[in-house]
Parts: C-alpha cells; structure tokens; sequence
C-alpha cells in the first residue's frame, strides 16, 4: 500500500445489499452507512473512503430527478477526490451509468458502479432466513464487486464504467447478460475495458485519467416517450404522444424496413411540429441514417440510446443540433 | 494445494533475493505457486480459464491462500488484503523486518482483523521457518523431499517387474514404489499410532 492512500467517494444509490453475519445488510437511509461501513472495514485497506447517501430505494424506482442528484453530488466532488465508486441496484444500473458518461464530461477520473442483487425491503432478514440465499449468492461476490470497484477507482482510468464479476465494461457499451453467471454485464461489441484474474487487468481499450478541466451538463428533459414496432402496430400510438406533447419519441424499430409506409404521415407531423423522433436498431443499415423525418441510430445500446435522448433534450431543443449529439460518438 | 503470491517490482537486490526464496521454499515444499511475476503460470487447463471467465469467476477465488512480501508499499497489497479478509481466505503478509508499512500494521493489529490472515516480519535468517510453519498452520500439505539415499537389492524377476510397470505407468520405477510405500503407510494404523 502506498504511504498515503488514494480518496475515493463512496455514493449510495441502492444495490449496496452485503451479507453479514445478522443478515443482508444495506444502505436505505443515510443513518445507515455506519453500520454498513463497519461490516466492510477491509475497504479502507483501499482507499480513504467518503461515503455520500443519494438513493436508497429498489432500482425499479429510480428517477431522472436522481440522476440529476447524483450528478451532482459527483461534480461537487470532482476535484477533490481521486476517483468515485457508486453502488446500484443491477436493473437500471446500465441507464444511470449512462447518464453520468453525458453529464459529466469530459471523463478525467473514474466513476465506477457496481452493485449487488440482493435486495433488501423491511426489516432486516434474520441469519436462519437466509440459507437459501447465501447459498444462491454468496459467490456472487457482492464484496468482492466493492473491492473490485475501489481498486479500479484508485487505478489510472478516465472512464464511466462498470464493475461486476470479472469484467470491467465501459458504461455506454453495457448490456445485461443473456446468460445466467456471476457477470450480470456484458460490453457490446465485445470491449471489455478489464478483467478481474489475480487482481484488476486493465486492457489497451481503457481510456487512462486526464489533466482536462470537466464539466457537468446536468439538464436533461425527461419528457420523452417510447414506441415499440411490431407487426401490426398503426401509427394511432405515435400519432396520441406527438398530440400529448412529448418533447421526443424513441421508436424501436424495424431492421431494414424502419417504418411502415403507413407511419409517413405521422413522422412528417412530428417534423413540421420539431419534435425529434429516433429510430433506435441496432442492425439499421448506415444508409438509412440520412433522414429528415428522424433520426437514425444503430451504433449504440438502446439503454444508451434512451437516456442520450434525455440529455441532449436538455441541452438544446433544435432538432438539427439533437441529430448532432445523438451521433456524436466519443462517450 | 495453490497459493498466489504477491510481490511488487522490486529494486531492491537484498529483497528481490528474498522474493525468490519465497517461491522456491514454496516449491520446494510442494506447493503450487502462481507468482506475480509470472502469472500465466499456472496448473490451470485451458478450457477451465475459458469457462471462468466467461462465468464471471476470478482466479483468486481458486487458491487456496496468498501471500504478498509487502516490504515495499504497492496500491495491489491493499486490495489483496482486503480481497482476502472479504473473501475469508488465508493471507499471509510478510515484510522485512525493518521495512513495515504502517497502514496495514495499524489494520492488522485490530481486532476484527480474521484469524486467516496473518503479518509476520521477517530476517533473512528465519524466512523460510515463518514461511513453512504458515503453510503448515493453513492445512496447507507440505511435501517432505525425497533426499534420503537407500540402495535395495532386488532380484531380476522384481526388476522385470519394475520395468514393465513403470512403462505400463508412465512412472520412473523409484516414483513407483515410493507411491507404493506411501499408499503402505496410510494403512498402517499401527504404525500411525
């Protein structure tokens, strides 16, 4: 260990469930992180940690209000702390990482998530409860993912990213795993940013910490709507949310065909009336990408895709400048 | 039995000295070390590495204790430390004598600091004492060495014998009967009384 220990900012945000041995114990409110802290002492072998409560309900309820306090909390940070680890619950975790890698930018340092399964509501489980449970999940690692999210954290890494079994993906290549393991996570297109063997691997995908100067763009509009296509759909559902008001529409759409001819009237609507309507599929072909009427996106994750949508929104309403962000790449 | 061990890039010639006696009294005793140095090297087959990477497990998880010469202070000491006292897993945590690092004394002399993991500082002298006697205390098997010499007659009817089943087996023929001897001894409940 070094003389002086790396700062690292511990942010609540959910998925902090550890098992103790008094049972799943986890951070719902702020009077809980002492406890919690002093079941875990081994992190400040790691690093000097500031624990900081943002969140501390199911991952389900999570808000774009909540991102905004994250951010935050982060950026009020920044430049005192070497490096952040934020732990979540797994479901939304892949959106909320998201969109810190827009709000915080450009990446200096690194803000890591992690997160635990377990989820804890009510009481604390009682030690006989939870047999089962620890039989199910103790090699999840929940612990193990903390250590591993503090080491990353100190490490030379200028990254959103997120930490969970032995792989270490970038935030906005993040994709829930369609197999059951220990890794919840997969990165899309295969670029992982490291692994976990005898100790944290980074690869040469990692973008490394900076001497740049970050800001934090936390306006985001989180009036935008969702469309699912599929065989049989009319264009009455998007017609109702252009006349609703929504600020944007995601349409997840079509493969090669984006839209049926019968959407043309709507989509030509939407465009007299400067709502921003985005195609996401991810096997759209390029050429489609150069329409007036929306915009096409192909290349990122429809996690990614969502809240990008969000945060452009927040920065500008002109819909050729909207086109812009959602295909700028770099994040 | 597996055990990783741990030591930061040394320049320090009187340390990196020790570091090899480290690993080669661990050899020595049969222990199967995966160094820091050298990580590819271990007894893992191919299709095993494949599968727990994909299913998200880590190597660590798969040995049976670590150790780190932390006589030079290293961010990774940390985290291994703390790794093992989550994991529960035995640590061994040798400094020489003279050389310790304060952080992790201070967290070591503390009471919940798990019984698994030990610090021990050590002198030239007495490294290779402190090293097997916490192999020893891990359960961890040590192999005695076969260095006593012993000449055997045998007759050629016992030699053919000895030839074809040390073919037979893949087995240099002494091999094959200290194997044969061993399996003797662990029946011999007489003899372990």
């Amino acid at each position: 260990m070094p003389a002086t220990k790396p700062k690292i900012a511990l942010l609540f945000c959910g998925g902090s469930g550890i098992i103790t041995d008094r049972g799943v114990q986890a951070v719902r409110q702020a009077k809980d992180i002492k406890a919690w802290l002093d079941a875990v002492p081994e992190l400040s072998l790691i690093a000097d940690i500031e624990p900081v409560f943002v969140f501390g309900g199911d991952p389900s309820e999570i808000q774009p209000e909540m991102w905004v306090k994250l951010g935050r909390e982060i950026f009020k940070r920044y430049q005192k702390f070497d490096g952040f680890v934020v732990t979540h619950g797994v479901d939304t975790m892949v959106y909320t990482a998201a969109m810190m890698s827009f709000m915080i930018q450009p990446h200096v340092k690194p803000i890591v998530f992690t997160g635990s399964p377990l989820v804890t509501t009510g009481s604390e489980k009682k030690p006989q409860d939870l047999s089962g449970l620890i039989t199910d999940y103790k090699s999840l690692g929940v612990k193990a993912n903390l250590i591993n999210a503090l080491q990353v954290a100190t490490m030379d890494v200028g990254e959103v990213c997120i930490m969970f079994g032995n792989r270490l993906t970038r935030a906005t290549h993040t994709i829930k795993s369609e197999t059951p393991s220990f890794n919840f996570f997969d990165a899309e297109g295969d670029t992982l940013l490291g692994k976990v063997d005898f100790g944290i691997k980074l690869l040469e995908t990692v973008k490394h910490r900076t001497d740049q100067k970050a800001r934090l763009l936390d306006a985001i509009d989180k009036n935008v709507q969702l469309v699912q296509l599929y065989p049989g759909a009319t264009p009455e559902n998007l017609k109702n949310m252009i006349d609703s008001g929504a600020h944007g529409i995601i349409v997840r759409s079509f493969n090669t065909n984006l839209f049926p001819d019968s959407f043309r009237p709507v989509l030509e609507q939407a465009f007299k009336k400067r709502i921003p309507i985005v195609a996401h599929n991810s096997f759209a072909l390029e050429s489609k990408k150069k329409k007036r009427e929306y915009i096409v996106v192909n290349d990122m994750t429809f996690e990614t895709t969502f809240v990008k949508f969000m945060w452009s929104l927040g920065q500008t309403k002109d819909v050729g400048k909207i086109r812009i962000l959602m295909w700028e790449n770099g994040l | 039995m597996r055990l990783y061990f741990f030591s930061p890039l040394i320049t320090n010639t009187e340390i990196a000295e020790n570091v090899k006696t480290i690993i080669n009294s661990l050899r020595s005793a049969g222990v199967f070390v995966v160094a820091s140095s050298d990580e590819n090297n271990t007894d893992f087959k191919k299709e095993d590495l494949e599968r727990m990477n994909e299913t998200g497990e880590i190597l660590l998880d798969k040995m049976d204790g670590i150790i780190v010469e932390a006589s030079k202070p290293d961010q990774e000491i940390g985290y291994l430390l703390a790794y093992a006292i989550s994991q529960k897993k035995p640590l061994l945590y040798l400094y020489q004598k003279g050389t310790p690092e304060k952080v992790a004394q201070g967290y070591l002399t503390k009471k919940n600091t798990p019984q698994s993991v030990s610090m021990k500082g050590y002198t030239k002298s007495d490294l290779v004492e402190s090293l097997l006697n916490w192999v020893a205390t891990q359960g961890i098997s040590r192999q005695e060495k076969p260095n006593i010499k012993f000449t055997l007659r045998i007759t050629p009817q016992i030699e053919r014998y000895l030839n074809w089943k040390s073919k037979k087996r893949k087995l240099a023929k002494a091999d094959f009967l200290r194997e044969l001897i061993e399996e003797i001894i662990k029946k011999d409940e007489e003899f372990k009384g």
